[in-house]
């Protein structure tokens, strides 16, 4: 009885001290910039390259609370000049420090025309404050596929964006 | 600053470029206007058109009108001249004119009497006659 009692009494009481588990808390960050660069492709005159169209864009970058150096991110793009045209992004991310990652993912636009393809890039924050900060992001990008491609050809992107991110 | 400057050239250059945003050329298909395309760096009609501007279609009411007879042969010395070919008939069954009968010679055989008329659709074919002159009466052509 005795020893009943004991069992008891500890089960108890490590049931007690048992504190709730945690749960892996999703991180997530916004962005909204302006980007524009270098735009290059052959249209069957040749290797052209002028300047890409000026584009906004914005997203967000998921990472969890126990691997915040491993993210994912997702953005939307429009050009808006010319014909303005509609794309997104998604990418994966590696934060080799606090304020600086690198990434590589898959891109494209879906109108007027398609275009599809893939690049890397890598992601300077300038942080103002805990929550908000400034985003520099150098990217190369190539799209060979889709209906947008000049002489069905690559598209070639050399990009760099920038603006704001801030913890949401 | 020697190396800004270049830097700044070297920036300015592809924004400067006939082909850059604004300028004529194209490099994608989303550069041009929704019913053209990009073409070896120009913006052309997706579909253009004929050089002539097209053909015009055939008329579809046929001539109808009849084939004429032929004209007689003349009558030689002591022969009678041949008849003339009849003409073909046209459509819409108007049969042609047989071909007249050649004048015979007073001394000549009949000429040959002139081919009917081919028979427009519905129609029938024309007769031919002849009737030498002077001579025996021949018998008519188809």
């Amino acid at each position: 009885m005795r020893l009943w009692l004991a069992v008891a009494c500890s089960v108890l009481g490590t049931v007690a001290m048992t504190r709730e588990a945690q749960a892996e808390e999703l991180l997530m960050d916004g962005n909204f910039g302006l980007g524009t660069g270098l735009e290059g492709g052959d249209p069957g005159t040749g290797l052209e390259w002028r300047r890409a169209r000026f584009r906004v864009l914005g997203g967000i970058d998921l990472r969890s609370d126990e691997g915040p150096a491993d993210a994912l991110g997702f953005r939307a793009f429009v050009e808006v000049e010319k014909r303005a045209s509609v794309g997104a992004e998604m990418r994966y991310e590696r934060w080799m420090a606090r304020n600086f990652g690198v990434w590589a993912g898959l891109t494209g636009t879906i109108a007027p025309e398609t275009l599809f393809g893939g690049g890397f890039g890598c992601t300077a924050i300038i942080p103002f404050g805990k929550k908000v900060g400034l985003f520099i992001e150098p990217s190369f990008q190539a799209l060979p596929l889709g209906s947008d491609t000049p002489g069905d050809g690559v598209l070639i992107w050399g990009l760099v964006s920038a603006g704001v991110r801030f913890g949401l | 600053m020697k190396r800004w400057s270049i830097l700044l050239l070297a920036v300015a250059m592809p924004l400067s470029s006939p082909l850059a945003c604004g300028g004529d050329g194209c490099l994608r298909n989303s550069d041009c206007a929704a019913d053209k395309t990009c073409s070896s760096g120009e913006c052309v009609l997706k579909s253009p058109p004929a050089p002539n501007g097209g053909e015009g279609g055939e008329d579809s009411t046929p001539v109808a009108t009849s084939g004429s007879g032929g004209n007689s042969g003349s009558g030689g010395g002591a022969a009678a001249g041949s008849a003339g070919v009849a003409g073909s008939a046209g459509t819409a069954g108007a049969s042609s004119n047989a071909g007249s009968a050649g004048t015979g010679n007073s001394a000549g055989e009949g000429g040959a009497a002139g081919d009917g008329g081919m028979s427009g659709a519905g129609g029938q074919g024309g007769v031919g006659i002849i009737i030498g002159l002077g001579g025996e009466v021949s018998s008519g052509g188809v």
